[in-house]
């Protein structure tokens, strides 16, 4: 698993308050992962932990044999990790293609590009449709797309995606988990937040759920998702 | 996809320094029309300059008179020291810019009202500093040699030149990768910075270019009115009046602030004649006035009608409307 993401002991504090109190895990390189837990659980921290949005107190973060823990959001992109923030965040007053074009912003070598944008657009083919819209003219769905094809233009190889089927209809739901296989098809690692655990769990390999900053129960998606407890926690009923 | 230069700009451009170049005549044979002029060419450096900050990367800047005065004090000094003012202005430019990115790189690490505060912080210190250097000539400022080398026409046509280079550059940044970058970050600075954009670094990118065009600004300044003084080039009315110009005229746009500019001239040069310092306040009026009714500015809605002048004028061949 050396070529994945380990996290080790990361604690992050917000405003003197330990938001995460040291957790631990791990992303094999064409994993998808599921990270579960309740509202202020600290699952959209560890996302900007990794990612560099917000400063790791203690522990360490390594990505591909490297340590990222300290090199800020604009390095942690260009080692690999792209990030689709909670709420999609495009920018309204741009055009999708502008939106695609900032994914890049990172990505020193411009040769690749335009086969980027290719083989994303196949992915996504409501965003060619989109391609010259304002992007706070899409619908929800649609901008989920944009924010992932986004993301998905600095070329990364794993992904770290915070509720990316909130707020959407159940339809749609199923498009945002179509690409997210899809994704995973083309070796890219996925680190999933999802308040939609059975959703989560069925297409991840692996999940860690975590309370009060702390991971206290990980596993197989599976194994999680027929755990008692955490059927009686996140699904409201016990199993059976 | 996009070219460096927007072709209707380069037009624009073009048709601007024809006319520039035909009004000289006509402007440098009275010394009042040659005054207006570089007054004009001066706003349009400096308000451009303002809205690459200003305007794409949303960091209002209520400070830019610190960059100026350097710039003009830098001018000054060398030209003093027997340099010919013209060979001043890069170590002007570069004055201003680096004194920009070295105040400009802790406060843009502030947003917003904060970042605002700052930059009135920074230009005011600034100018209480200058005041009390002796060797620039304290709070009675610098008296530069009468017989300028360049002359009028000289003063004009330089002017011309770096008011067409300013508008130039906001075109350039407006299309770059950085300007993209900007408008990310002023739109939503956590998105940006999720996307890789180095919010910090590019900011300052941006604020040292403004500076070296608002220090170049400062340069010409000393050059036509040889006189250069702290309450005056570092002045907090000079940093305020770039903020209204180009809110009045159209923030975030290329031509908002030349349009901007020429309104602060026109009700400048004409309210002020007849009743003293009252045309800040006509100023202020229409400031109000635009930000209720027009908040995008001017230039966006002249570009509209003029679109819609031209489509009137264009129906009678088209065989009229359907």
């Amino acid at each position: 698993m050396k070529d994945g993401l380990q996290v080790s002991g990361l604690e992050v504090r917000r405003g003197g308050a330990r938001a995460l109190r040291g957790i631990s895990l791990a992303v094999g390189s064409r994993e998808v992962v599921a990270l579960l837990g309740a509202n202020g659980a600290g699952k959209t921290t560890t996302l900007r932990a990794i990612s560099g949005l917000s400063p790791a107190w203690r522990g360490e973060i390594h990505f591909a044999g490297r340590e990222i823990t300290r090199i800020g959001p604009a390095a942690v992109v260009g080692a690999g990790i792209a990030h689709v923030p909670e709420g999609s965040r495009v920018w309204p007053e741009m055009t999708v293609m502008e939106n695609l074009r900032l994914g890049a912003w990172a990505v020193r070598r411009k040769s690749g590009l335009t086969r980027r944008l290719d083989e994303i657009l196949t992915l996504l083919p409501r965003l060619a449709e989109r391609a010259g819209q304002l992007a706070g003219t899409l619908s929800g769905g649609e901008r989920q797309m944009a924010a992932i094809g986004r993301a998905l233009m600095a070329a990364p190889r794993m992904l770290l995606m915070d509720e990316p089927s909130l707020g959407l209809s159940p339809r749609v739901v199923d498009t945002v988990f179509d690409t997210i296989r899809a994704i995973r098809g083309e070796g890219v690692a996925v680190l999933l937040v999802e308040q939609n655990v059975v959703r989560a769990l069925e297409i991840a390999e692996r999940g860690y759920v975590l309370e009060g900053g702390r991971i206290v129960r990980e596993g197989g998606g599976r194994e999680l998702l027929e755990d008692p407890e955490v059927r009686q926690a996140y699904l409201g009923r016990a199993a059976g | 996809m996009q070219r460096p230069v927007s072709r209707r700009h380069l037009v624009w451009t073009g048709a601007a320094v024809v006319a520039l170049a035909a009004a000289a005549p006509l402007l440098t044979a009275n010394p009042y029309a040659a005054r207006l002029a570089q007054l004009l060419f001066l706003n349009v450096v400096l308000a451009s300059a303002w809205n690459l900050v200003g305007g794409f990367a949303g960091q209002i800047s209520f400070g830019n008179a610190s960059l100026f005065g350097v710039g003009a004090y830098a001018t000054s000094l060398l030209w003093l020291a027997g340099i010919p003012p013209v060979l001043t202005m890069p170590a002007a430019a570069l004055a201003a810019a680096l004194y920009g990115a070295a105040w400009g790189w802790p406060c843009l690490r502030l947003r917003g009202p904060y970042f605002a505060i700052a930059t009135i912080g920074v230009a005011e210190a600034t100018r209480i500093v200058a005041n009390h250097i002796e060797a620039a000539g304290g709070a009675s400022g610098l008296t530069l040699p009468l017989e300028q080398d360049i002359g009028t026409v000289g003063l004009y046509a330089l002017g011309a030149v770096l008011a067409v280079v300013a508008v130039l550059t906001c075109d350039l940044v407006r299309r770059s990768r950085l300007g993209l970058g900007l408008v990310a970050l002023r739109e939503d600075a956590r998105a940006a910075a999720a996307s890789g954009v180095n919010v910090a670094r590019e900011q300052v990118k941006a604020f040292a270019l403004a500076a070296a065009l608002t220090g170049l600004g400062g340069a010409y300044y000393a050059q036509f009115t040889l006189y250069v003084v702290p309450e005056k080039v570092f002045g907090f009315d000079l940093s305020i009046s770039l903020v209204l110009m180009v809110l009045v005229g159209g923030i975030g746009t290329v031509s908002g602030p030349v349009l901007g500019a020429v309104i602060y001239l026109i009700l400048e040069q004409f309210v002020l004649a007849s009743l003293a310092d009252i045309h800040l306040a006509a100023f202020g009026a229409l400031l109000i006035f635009i930000v209720l009714m027009e908040p995008r500015g001017l230039a966006p809605r002249l570009v509209q009608a003029i679109s819609l002048i031209r489509r009137r004028f264009r129906r009678p061949e088209a065989g009229g409307p359907a």
